[in-house]
């Protein structure tokens, strides 16, 4: 299962922008070392569609154009921002000011805003801030899953491409 | 029979707690929606909340009668959708809401095309 020269990690332009303006341009991140897992035909390591940056990407896309004001990925992108910004704001990253314009934004952000970026991560400069998830949270037991609670821009490439 | 939030979570009174569980319980869900076979509430947060959370899915698996690994997937996208919802709202609640400052700065956020 050794492959971690590249990490890989789809999220929204939302979220990336809320971490750029007010987590000191610091980024939460869950990513595999696998872009996407199928070309692997299962060999290397067990990484379920769910957690596929391609796959992931691919469907954030698509709800993303079909302007699906029902899509499942945009409403837990929603909600992940605000477990984000309830931890931030514990943590004393945020004030209430800035807590109450990330709540705000996130209610008034458009489905555009939700379109997918996707994270490429050297995975040489980040191996000291990786962590597992736990067993319970990650896709498969076996997965090549891992968290990083604070990446610094400077530390990745986004790419945002055309489906 | 329609669906609820969890009395638990109704009855909290500490915001960064509903939240935080409000969270942990959809993350639950979803992975039960996924097929994981004995979906847990994850051990990564607080305790508090993770009592909170535990307690909420239990509520829902005694509403139901069935472990949530077993509640087909229309039902608990159903659970879902409305613990989004409510912890939107909640949270809404809680700090306020600025929809003229919220407008001008995700305005200022779109003209700024660049990722880099």
């Amino acid at each position: 299962m050794e492959k971690l020269p590249i990490l890989y990690s789809t999220n929204t332009w939302l979220a990336y922008m809320i971490a750029q303006r007010y987590y000191k341009s610091e980024h939460y991140v869950w990513c595999t070392p696998f872009f996407d897992p199928r070309r692997n035909g299962g060999r290397d390591a067990a990484v379920p569609p769910t957690s596929s940056p391609f796959e992931v990407y691919c469907s954030l896309a698509e709800e993303v154009s079909r302007r699906d004001r029902h899509s499942k990925k945009i409403e837990e992108n929603r909600v992940g921002i605000l477990r984000g910004a309830n931890a931030k704001k514990q943590a004393g990253v945020i004030d209430e000011v800035q807590e109450k314009d990330i709540v705000s934004i996130v209610s008034q952000a458009e489905i555009p805003d939700f379109r997918p970026l996707m994270y490429v991560i050297p995975y040489s400069v980040v191996v000291d801030r990786m962590r597992e998830p736990p067993p319970e949270d990650k896709a498969h037991p076996l997965s090549a899953e891992y968290v990083i609670d604070q990446l610094p821009r400077d530390l990745f490439d986004v790419i945002e491409f055309g489906m | 029979m329609s669906v609820t939030v969890p009395q638990s979570l109704q009855q909290s009174l500490r915001k960064e707690t509903l939240i935080d569980a409000g969270y942990f319980v959809i993350r639950t869900l979803r992975n039960s929606g996924r097929g994981y076979q004995n979906p847990l509430v994850s051990t990564e947060p607080d305790e508090n909340v993770r009592v909170l959370a535990n307690k909420a899915i239990s509520e829902i698996e005694q509403q139901e009668g069935m472990p949530i690994a077993s509640l087909p997937a229309d039902r608990i996208n159903e659970y879902i959708a409305v613990l989004e919802d409510f912890t939107r709202r909640t949270y809404q609640r809680a700090v306020g809401h600025d929809s003229e400052r919220a407008a001008n700065i995700l305005s200022e956020m779109r003209s700024s095309t660049s990722t880099d």
